[in-house]
Formats: structure tokens, sequence, C-alpha cells
């Protein structure tokens, strides 16, 4: 009797010990369905053991009736469980069979209350006294139940679910799981019902002992169970160290890998996205908290970027700079996608960062050498335009100074002719004008010895300049606004020149958009009619070269037959240093 | 030189406003100009009169001043020559200095030079002459 005791609450405190574990997974993540159903099992193993004592123990018959009625409720606890594991947890046996299963337990279970004292005994007459691991154990004598054996039909029945889920196991390939789990329920539940049958029926010597056999069960599924619990911190391990793999890659490479999250709106990023973007370890970063670290002029365009990625499912990629708390500048590439949910809503964007500020650097160093040697080049070649340059002043100079030196003659007269005089200002003043001309047009010339002059098609020659400049527009991310109308009357003019004075406009006015990144560089080529002359203007958002140049136009009139320049134009890089 | 004394000048250049200019100074000094546009026009003047000097362009379209100058020496007419360029360079000085009997100026030279030198050329055309 002694010993009944300690073994029997040894299972039972085995059961509630697994159940506790199990309820208390459960209790943390909710889905986690297979943890509750396995923790009910063993509640119920354990009631079963406690009817099992409380039927040994039983003093009247009336007292063991009673016992083995209620044994039935945590039978059926059990036997519900284990079918509801099987389905989920092993993802395995026949819904149908797992209804008919659970069905026919429940009218064992009516019946067990309904008909005669318990399903076994229609009425328990007496009780026996018989000799059990060193003591005496109770044991029931009376007339049987005829519905006694709907017990075993549905056991028949659990055992034909049981058999063809670990046929699907073991098919699957999972043979191991098949064995423990399938094996030994098919095992202990058949030997379960055959040992209480041959007990109660009195044909063998020895108390009713389900819970020892269905502690069997219970012991699988635990296994099993624990089996998944060290794969899934392995798994888990396993992640980790990939994490830290990625990290050392990342950090070799100034990659910054992250994951922003719409639900929560936080992201997440490695330890070296932290380092490069200036967030501390533990720090929580906010979406917010990230556009802070942009570089002002970049957070709106980053912003609707962004969003323009997740409306369109595109990729995101672009440039753009960051101000670190400690006031360095970095500049960053992009490269992020967003992923989407069952429902089509947006769910996250992931992505990585790359440190491009040295070949930022790099970059402009390079941009700033050719600007020079442009400017050097424009200024070897105004060097080989010097000798025509002097022809073409001296002619109206020397003319000047004749008819300077003819005043000065005439004046000497007692009675000059002042009508006289009066001519010879005025052609020195025409002569004047036409120096300066030939001064425009010489700096406009730039390579050209001759001009040839021809009729021409300004929006076809526009079109044709754009074609030039977009890439390094491209290049600069500079949108490039054009706005020609279709039809511009014809004008004349020399087409090279025209072309190279366009050019330089587009440059100098990608050029003054370059030390200061806008919200959106934009250049506008724009053309109209005025007067008798076509205006084509060159606006840029730009702040410039210098503090005091601010957004500026620069604009080129083609007149019918004189073209010439008015506004900023300054087709040589040492005009805007000079001003 | 006394006044109402006739001489005729010529001004060979294809700049108007060089050859406006330059008659005025010349007047001013009371020359007689005669402005040609091209040396075609020059020659083509049959009705010329007697230059005691001709002021002549290097750079004309056509005919060059130097050619013109060749033609007139090769039709044995020693007018003496005063030639001007806008361009001035070492070439074109040393085309001048091989070509027998002629001053050379800038266009942006001093008047008071080039009066000098006709005056010194006609006075020596004179002296040889007499």
């Amino acid at each position: 009797m002694h010993l009944v005791l300690i073994i029997w609450s040894m299972v039972a405190s085995a059961c509630l010990t697994l159940a506790a574990m199990h309820l208390l997974v459960w209790w943390k993540r909710r889905t986690a369905w297979a943890n509750l159903l396995f923790s009910l099992a063993a509640i119920a193993t354990a009631a079963m053991g406690g009817c099992e004592v409380w039927m040994m123990q039983a003093e009247t018959p009336a007292q063991f009736a009673t016992a083995l009625r209620w044994i039935h409720v945590p039978i059926w606890v059990v036997i519900v469980a284990l079918t509801g594991f099987v389905l989920i947890y092993l993802q395995a046996g026949r819904l149908w069979l797992a209804w008919i299963v659970i069905t026919l337990r429940t009218c064992v279970l009516l019946l067990n209350f309904l008909v005669g004292q318990n399903l076994y005994f229609l009425e328990l007459t007496n009780l026996r006294t018989i000799p059990f691991l060193g003591g005496t154990v109770s044991a029931p004598e009376g007339i049987l139940n005829p519905i006694l054996y709907t017990g075993l039909v549905s056991m028949v029945a659990s055992w034909i679910f049981l058999a063809d889920a670990t046929r699907t196991v073991w098919r699957r390939g999972d043979r191991r799981q098949a064995m423990v789990v399938g094996g030994s329920c098919i095992f202990f539940a058949l030997t379960s019902t055959i040992q209480g049958s041959l007990a109660i029926q009195q044909i063998i010597n020895q108390p009713v002992m389900l819970s020892l056999f269905f502690m069997g069960i219970i012991a699988a599924m635990a296994s099993e169970m624990a089996r998944t619990t060290v794969q899934a911190s392995q798994l888990s391990d396993d992640l980790s160290k990939n994490e830290t793999w990625l990290d050392l890659t990342a950090d070799s490479n100034d990659v910054g890998f992250w994951l922003w999250n719409f639900k929560t709106n936080l992201i997440w990023a490695t330890e070296r996205s932290r380092q490069l973007y200036g967030f501390s370890t533990d720090e929580q970063i906010s979406f917010e908290a990230f556009l802070s670290r942009l570089h002002p002029d970049d957070r709106d365009w980053v912003i609707q970027a962004s969003q323009k990625s997740l409306h369109e499912g595109a990729d995101f990629r672009y440039d753009y700079r960051v101000v670190l708390p400690d006031g360095r500048l970095r500049w960053f590439r992009v490269l992020a996608k967003p992923f989407f949910g069952p429902s089509g809503a947006s769910e996250r964007m992931s992505g990585i960062s790359i440190d491009i500020t040295l070949q930022k650097q790099m970059e402009m160093e390079l941009q700033q050498k050719r600007n020079e040697l442009t400017h050097v080049c424009r200024v070897t070649t105004m060097g080989q335009l010097a000798s025509t340059l002097a022809h073409e002043l001296n002619q109206p100079l020397g003319a000047i100074l004749r008819n300077a030196e003819a005043a000065e003659l005439f004046l000497q007269n007692p009675s000059p002719d002042l009508d006289e005089v009066r001519a010879i200002l005025a052609d020195i003043r025409k002569d004047d004008q036409r120096a300066g001309k030939v001064i425009d047009r010489m700096r406009a010339m730039m390579k050209q010895r001759q001009a040839e002059r021809s009729r021409l098609d300004l929006t076809f020659m526009t079109r044709e300049v754009i074609t030039l400049v977009k890439s390094d527009a491209e290049k600069r991310q500079v949108r490039l606004a054009v706005d020609i109308p279709l039809t511009l009357p014809p004008v004349h003019g020399d087409r090279v020149q025209l072309q190279q004075v366009l050019i330089n406009l587009l440059l100098n006015a990608l050029d003054a958009l370059d030390s200061n990144h806008r919200v959106k560089p934009l250049v506008t080529v724009a053309a109209k009619t005025a007067d008798a002359a076509v205006e084509i203007a060159v606006s840029d958002n730009g702040t410039g070269h210098l503090p005091h140049h601010h957004r500026g136009t620069r604009r080129a009139v083609v007149g019918g037959n004189q073209w010439s320049r008015r506004g900023n134009l300054h087709p040589l890089p040492a005009d805007c240093e000079g001003r | 030189m006394e006044k109402g004394q006739n001489i005729y000048i010529a001004v060979i250049d294809d700049d108007d406003s060089i050859c406006l200019s330059m008659s005025r100074l010349l007047r001013a000094a009371h020359f007689q100009p005669v402005t040609y546009l091209s040396a075609e026009a020059f020659l083509a003047d049959k009705k010329r009169p007697t230059f005691s000097c001709l002021v002549l362009d290097i750079q004309l379209p056509g005919m060059s001043g130097l050619d013109l100058s060749k033609r007139l020496q090769a039709v044995q007419d020693s007018t003496p020559v005063i030639f001007t360029t806008a361009q001035d360079s070492s070439e074109v000085r040393a085309q001048v200095e091989a070509f027998d009997g002629g001053a050379y100026f800038r266009k942006t030279d001093p008047g008071v030079e080039i009066l000098a030198a006709i005056h010194h050329m006609i006075k020596l055309k004179e002296n040889v002459a007499s």
C-alpha cells in the first residue's frame, strides 16, 4: 500500500510538472496549441492516477463504483487531447476519423454516467482484497454492464486513427517521430485497454493501472517536444551566428543592414548600421529618429521617394547625405525593397546602406580637376584667338584714333567746322560700340575662327544640346526640365556658336547646383519669342558657387540677324569666380 | 606746303570707318584724300588724279596691298606708299621691308607720325624729280 502511494504520486507529480511547463509555454505564446493539448493530457493522466488510488483504497463498493465512474472524465480528456495533438503537432491523421474518435468517446462518457453505476458495472456488489506490491488493494466484484464493449469500440477507433496518422508520418520520411510518438501511443493505448479490461473483469488479479500506461504516452510526447525545443534553440544559435557573420561581412564593406517595420514604425539595424547612422547599440530607432539624421535638404525627397517605392512596390535606390550627431557629413548609397503582406498592404522595408563618402569625395575632386582643365582649355583657346581678336579690334580702334586726331586738327582752326566735329564724335561712338561687339563675339566664339551663319531651327538645336548634357545632369542627379515650344520662328546664326553658348549655360547651371544639393536639383531650359528675337533661358534652383550668387537665370537671345547675350551669361568659369 | 595746293592722297582700305576717319585726318592736314574700298576699285578708277602718296591697307579682300604696290611698280609708277595694317606681326613687317620703298604703320599708330611720313615722302619725291 505504501509503495502504491509512492509510485502513483511520482507519476502524478511528473505529469503535473510537465503540464505546468507546457502550460507556461502556451501562456507566453497563445498559438502553441500543441503545448496546451499536451498539458491537458498530462493533467488528465495525473487525475486518472488519483482516481485509481481512490479505487485501490476504496472501503465500500459504492466508493469504488464512484471512482470508476469519474475516471472516465480524465480518460475522455486524454483521448481528445491526444487526438488533437496528433492533428496539430504531427500534422497527420484524418480529420473525419478524429471526429469519429471524439464522438465515440463522448458517447462512452455519457453512457458511463447514464447506464448502471459506471461503464463497467451495472451494480458493484462486493469488494475483494488482492495482494499488490507487498500490500493489499481493493478489487471490484459485481454485475458487468452490457455497454462495456462500447468502450472497446471507441478504443479501436482511436487505434485506427493513430495507426493511420503514424503511417502518414512514416511515409513523410519522419520515421523517428513515427516510431516514438505514433508507435508508443498505439502501444500504450492498446496495453492500457487490455490491462484495464482484464483487471475489471477479474481475469487477472491486478488493480486498474491506466495512468501508468498513459504516463508512457505522456513521456513519448514530452521527449518529442523537448527534441523540438532543442532544435529551436540550435536554430536560434545558428541564426545569431549568422548574424555575427553578416555583421562581420558588413563591417569589412562599410555596409549596414536594416529592416523598417511599419507596424511598430521601428527600424531594426545591424551594429554596423547603427554606427554608420550614429545610433547607440540599445537605442530605439523610429522612422522619425532616422529622418533627424538626414541632411535637411534630403529629408523631403527621401520621404517622397520611400512613399513612392511603397506605393509602386519598386526598389528604393538613392544616394543621400547623413549628418552625424558630431556634425560630420556622410554619403550613403541605399538599396531597399518593400515587402507586402497577404492583403497587399506594405509590411516592412528592408535594405542596405553603403557608406560612399570616400567615393563621393573622389568624384568631387575629379570634378574639380575637370573644371580646372576645362578652364585651362578655354584660356588656351582664347590665346589662339588673340591674333584674330587683334585684327578685328584694331580696325575700330584705328578709326577712333584717326577721327580723334582729325578733330584735334580741325579744332586748331580759328573757325572750326563744328558740324564736322559732331560727325566725327558720332563716328567715334559708333566705332566704340563696334569694338565692344567684337569683344562679345570673340568671347562667345571660343573655338570657331569663322562664324557660319545659316537659318536655324532652334527647337531642334536646343534638343541636340540637351542630349549632350543629359548624361552629365543624370550623373549629378539633376532633373532637366525642357520647355521648348515645337514651333519657334527660324533664326539666323551660327549653329556651333549657339550650341557652345547653350552648353556653357547648362554646364554653369549644373555647376551652380553641385555645391549645394537641393531638395530636387532642377535646371530648366525654356524658350519663347520676344519681339523679333527668341529668348532661351537656362535657370537653376541652386545657390551657386559663391555665397552671394543666388539662384540664377542665364539667357541667350537670338535675333533675326544678330545674336547677343544678356543676363548672367558667363561662358568662362573665370567670370564666375571673379564675381 | 602752301594752302590751296592740291596734293592728292589715295586711301585704300576695305573698312568704311578707316577710310572715312583717315580721309578726315588728311583733310585736316590740308591734303585732298580720295578713298577706295579695294585695290580693284583703285585700278578701275580711270579718272583718278595723280596721287602724291598712297595710304594702303595690306590685308585687302581680293588683291592685297602688296600685290597692288608690286603691280604699280611694274608699270613704272613710283608713287610713294604708306602701308597700314590692323594685324601687326613679324611676317607682315618682313614682307613690307623686303619691298623697296614704303613706310609701315599699324592702324593704331599716332596719326602725327603717318602725316610726317607722308610729308617726308612727298619731299623726297620732289627732290628726286627736280
